[in-house]
């Protein structure tokens, strides 16, 4: 009888830890509704692989050798060997965006680009705190505020916390109703929160919705190589939806594959939220810079948004109302929902969700700019 | 703080001033080009 016990008797101090990750990560996802299609998955994925023996890992047995485990076969698969989950994902985002509310008013891009400060500022804080360059690269790619990219850069990089920073990384995208209000108060008067803002859209052709892929893809493409998996598959998403002629397989990217992918890439990671790489101080430091990145993605959003209304302010010109920068990072649509709230909470009936909903937009490519400029300057400089 | 931990800093300075460069200069592109495509008929 004493075989049955094995297992039991194996489980040490750091997996009963996990065990309690994985239940909370459940229970945040069940109870919270929080980012459930993620963190649910990765709850229960931390859980299997913290069992002692578990048969979703390697293992090697006694008189046969080694044997594979699923979970660690699809992570040294899709994730290791080709980060195929994670760029094939973004065919069924692609897929899913529709970027009408940013070409109708192409300024909104500008906040895009605005709100992925947060990203350098936590490289450099992650540095400061005695991370090499690499994992503070990856580290820092939380603040793209895109759970693949973040999967995606870390695990380019070779990082060693690719588990703690996708958790940090889709928990803070869950948590963006809590921490943007914050911060937002943090740069703004009440005053510049009330500020009412015209929506008057351009006219958008169905031509610039075929061409904007293909263009975004040609321009990042020879400027940011390292940026064209992700920017390419996103765009190829969006192309399919656009062309209106691939109605069969637009269903398929948003929903089959879309679904098939995240229902494995939480599965998948957990297979780096095995104990001994996980359950280490550099964890809590992670998930503190994560923060951070996310804090200072906003503030960066929302002091870009105030340097240019002094400018219109000289022009003549009438303000922006500058949360909507802090709308400029990816996690769609989130962020756009919570200016808009703030917006109508500070000044009843004042409508910003559109401008808010195209830098929100803006946001999911530039942070996919973002991940590939990150990873081709950190190689050079490792070079 | 010992020497590589301030010389990964220097370069994460660097690394924030190019990168935010990178991607206003893409970004900025991107807009010109979209509106661009907007003044064609």
């Amino acid at each position: 009888m004493e075989f049955l016990l094995d297992g039991i008797m194996a489980v040490t101090g750091k997996e009963l830890v996990m065990y309690l990750v994985g239940v909370s990560l459940i229970w945040l996802a069940i109870k919270k509704g929080y980012e459930p299609a993620l963190l649910l998955p990765m709850g229960f994925g931390a859980i299997l692989v913290n069992l002692p023996f578990s048969g979703v890992l390697d293992q090697t047995m006694a008189g046969i050798g080694t044997t594979a485990g699923i979970i660690q076969w699809l992570f040294e698969t899709t994730i290791a060997a080709s980060e195929a989950l994670p760029i094939l994902l973004f065919i069924g985002i692609g897929a899913m965006i529709d970027f009408g509310p940013l070409l109708a008013q192409p300024v909104m891009f500008l906040f895009g680009a605005a709100a992925q400060f947060g990203i350098f500022f936590a490289i450099s804080l992650a540095t400061l705190l005695g991370f090499d360059l690499k994992d503070a690269a990856s580290i820092g790619i939380i603040g793209a505020a895109d759970g693949p990219t973040s999967i995606l850069v870390s695990q380019i990089l070779r990082s060693n916390f690719v588990g703690a920073i996708a958790v940090a990384a889709y928990s803070y995208m869950a948590l963006v109703p809590i921490i943007q209000p914050f911060a937002i108060r943090l740069v703004t008067t009440r005053e510049e929160r009330r500020i009412p803002m015209k929506y008057n859209p351009r006219n958008v052709t169905r031509r610039t919705k075929i061409l904007f892929p293909i263009i975004v893809t040609f321009i990042v493409g020879l400027i940011a190589p390292a940026s064209v998996a992700l920017v390419g598959f996103l765009m190829f998403g969006n192309l399919v939806r656009e062309s209106g002629v691939l109605d069969s397989l637009l269903k398929t990217a948003q929903e089959d594959l879309t679904n098939l992918i995240t229902l494995l890439l939480g599965l998948t990671i957990s297979f780096s939220m095995r104990a001994e790489a996980f359950v280490r101080a550099d964890t809590l430091l992670i998930l503190l810079i994560g923060l951070a990145a996310f804090v200072f993605d906003t503030i960066g959003g929302v002091v870009f948004a105030k340097a240019l209304n002094l400018i219109l302010v000289r022009l003549g010109k009438p303000r922006l109302n500058p949360m909507i920068g802090a709308a400029g990072i990816s996690a769609f649509p989130m962020s756009s929902r919570v200016v808009q709230k703030m917006a109508a909470a500070e000044e009843r009936g004042n409508i910003i969700l559109m401008h808010a909903v195209g830098a929100n937009v803006a946001g999911q490519i530039a942070s996919v700019i973002a991940g590939g400029l990150v990873i081709s300057l950190v190689t050079q400089y490792l070079g | 703080m010992g020497p590589e931990t301030w010389g990964n800093f220097i370069i994460s300075l660097k690394i924030m001033g190019q990168g935010m460069e990178g991607i206003f200069v893409v970004i900025l592109l991107i807009t010109l080009v979209v509106l661009l495509l907007g003044k064609l008929k």
